[in-house]
Formats: structure tokens, sequence, C-alpha cells
């Protein structure tokens, strides 16, 4: 697999020197030529300097046959550009873009960005749901823009779902449950399965029954 | 015919004015608020003193709906973003976006999107001044420049 990094910032250097470790083919493209010289004494001949937004850049940079381009810059416009350049002119790599400001991960979304990731985003979800849920759920992963989420449940002393088999709790329909922790074993729940306290359990839920998965509990 | 015009550089701001002049009205996003006196005042002129990445801002400029969108800001991939957005969010029906960057311009119209190359069209008159036998008209190489 080879993959096209576009930014060495922070994030697009710590990010290449991860696939490096992988043992996966990868190059990172950065603008700024002293940060590039910077950079080369880490990462050798996976470094090159360069515009990302500029086609022949990433023909240079072997965008003709990237498996994946990350445009990963601190430029939301320069990640969209880098990835529909991508698409458009390149065979098609998976895109996938770091998007600073959350109003436009659906925009991307919208215009053939394969994935965005929003750090912004995703840390102002874990503030606002951990603040107003007393610790009880907490967001692992958000899916599709925020449309589906897996979350981390800690079933409290007081639930009303303790006791119970899972086949007499009527879950909220957006929901399943994934897998329950309990004293160090990993189950997968099936009907059967009865939640006891302390259990912490991994569901899949929908942005629109994540409040009444919460309530639950 | 309603117009917003992101950016008022001097290509947004001559386009204001030609605009206005054929009797359009006109809408300008600017952050510099001191770009707007590049316009010659009129009653259809509207001014948005604002960042055009910030939302409320274009949501203010594109409130009472718009027929063309031109996207002249400095910068070629945000004029990109803009272009896409406008047309995604706000369905505005024609939009234009200036892309210093020929080939950019390039892969943005097989996309679709009504490109304006400044360096082509620059390119095309470089290349019709050194090629045609008027080229060496003195008093041609004035026209077009302010």
């Amino acid at each position: 697999m080879y993959v096209i990094v576009v930014g060495g910032g922070k994030v697009g250097y710590n990010l290449t020197r991860h696939l490096l470790a992988e043992g996966r083919e990868v190059v990172l493209i950065e603008k700024n030529r002293a940060r590039a010289r910077e950079l080369q004494a880490d990462l050798g001949e996976a470094i090159t300097a360069g515009d990302g937004v500029r086609v022949n850049v990433m023909r240079e940079a072997g965008a003709n046959r990237a498996d994946v381009v990350a445009a990963v810059t601190g430029d939301d416009e320069t990640n969209l550009v880098v990835c529909q350049v991508a698409k458009t002119v390149f065979l098609k790599p998976r895109t996938i873009a770091r998007v600073s400001d959350p109003r436009n991960e659906s925009v991307f979304g919208a215009l053939g960005v394969d994935l965005t990731v929003s750090s912004t985003r995703i840390i102002d979800a874990m503030i606002e749901k951990q603040v107003g849920a007393d610790d009880l759920v907490i967001p692992l992963l958000t899916l599709r823009g925020g449309d589906v989420e897996i979350v981390e449940v800690r079933v409290s002393d007081e639930s009303p779902m303790l006791g119970k088999p899972l086949r007499d709790l009527s879950l909220p329909t957006g929901s399943i449950l994934i897998a329950v922790f309990r004293n160090e074993k990993t189950m997968i729940p099936k009907g059967e399965t009865v939640l006891q306290k302390n259990d912490e359990l991994i569901a899949l839920v929908t942005s629109q029954d994540e409040a009444a998965l919460r309530r639950m509990f | 015919m309603r117009i917003v015009i992101l950016g008022c550089g001097r290509l947004g701001a001559r386009a204001a004015a030609s605009f206005l002049k054929r009797g359009e009205s006109v809408a300008i996003v600017d952050a510099d608020e001191e770009k707007f006196r590049n316009v010659p005042p009129s009653p259809d002129f509207r001014t948005i003193s604002g960042d055009v990445l910030d939302d409320a801002a274009l949501e203010k400029a594109f409130a009472g709906g718009a027929d063309l969108c031109l996207v002249a800001t400095g910068r070629d991939p945000l004029n990109i973003l803009l272009a896409q957005k406008v047309r995604v969010r706000f369905g505005v029906p024609r939009v234009l976006l200036r892309i210093f960057d020929p080939e950019l311009a390039g892969v943005y119209r097989t996309l679709g999107l009504e490109v304006i190359c400044p360096t082509l069209q620059a390119l095309a008159e470089v290349e019709r001044l050194t090629t045609s036998p008027s080229g060496s008209d003195p008093g041609k190489e004035r026209r077009g420049c302010t």
C-alpha cells in the first residue's frame, strides 16, 4: 500500500512516522522548505518539499499509484483541493481530509472526500457528552460525519437494566450492544445475557437515539 | 439580477462597480471594510464585513437569494472551497470563480465549475501581442491596464 501524506505539521509528521514504523510505503509532502529539511533528518527519503495543491508536485510524488492520500495541513481549503485533485486527476485513491472547522465536514463529504477527521468536533463531543452524562456514556468513534457513534457505557448502581436478560429490555431502535466487558473478560451480548453492576458496554448508536440510550443507564 | 461577490479585492471591487452600472443589485463580503470604499456608493449595493469563512457572513450575503455568485478572494484553494460550498449550501444557480493556477483551473473546469483563469488569459494576450502584425501598435499596449 502506498500512502501520500500532505502537510508536515505535527499531525502529518507523526502520521508519517507511524506509517513508516508499520512498514508502509509513504511519502510526506511539505510546502515549507525549511520545515522539510528539518524533518529530513528523521524521515530521510520519505519527505519531499513541495506544495501538495500543485498537480505536478502530486504527480511527481507518485499520486498515480497511491492507494491513500491523506491531506492533513492546518488549512481546510488546501486539504479539500488536495483530495479533489487526487480523485479527479489521479487513479482515484482513497482520500482523507483533516478538517479544523467542523462546519466544513458535511460540505467535504458532499464534495467527494471519502473520510474527514475533525479533532475539534471529537474533543468538543467528548467534553459536551461527559459533562452531560456523569461519565456514563463516552464516545469512542464517530462514523459517517457524526450520524453513527460507537460509545462506551458504564452500567450504574441504580440502572433499570440490572438483573434482566437483554431480550426483556427495549433498547432504542437506533442502537445495538456489541460487547460487554466484565471482570477483564469480553462477552458478546446475546438475548439471555444479564447485565451486572460495573459492566462496561460498547454500543453502536445513531445520533438521534444517543440521548435515549443514555437515559437507560 | 441579484449578485453576491466574495472578496472585495482588485477583481471583486471592479466587478461590483460594473454590475451596479448595469443596474444589478450586488452584495459583497470582505473582512476588510476599507476595501468597500473602492466601489462607488449605490442604493443597490450591500456590504457585509466579515470573514468569508464565517457562515454568519455568508448567510447574510445570501439571505435574499442570489442568481449569481462571483468568488474572487486572493487564494485559489479558498475560492475553490467557497464556490462549491455556495453551490451546495445556498443552491446558487451560477457560480464563477477565479483560479490563478492553470492546472487547478483545468481540474475544476472538468468538475463543472465556471472558472476564470487570469494566468491563461494573460498568456493568450501575450501570444496575441507577439504574433499578430498589429502587436507593435504602441496605442494598444495601454488597453486593459488600470
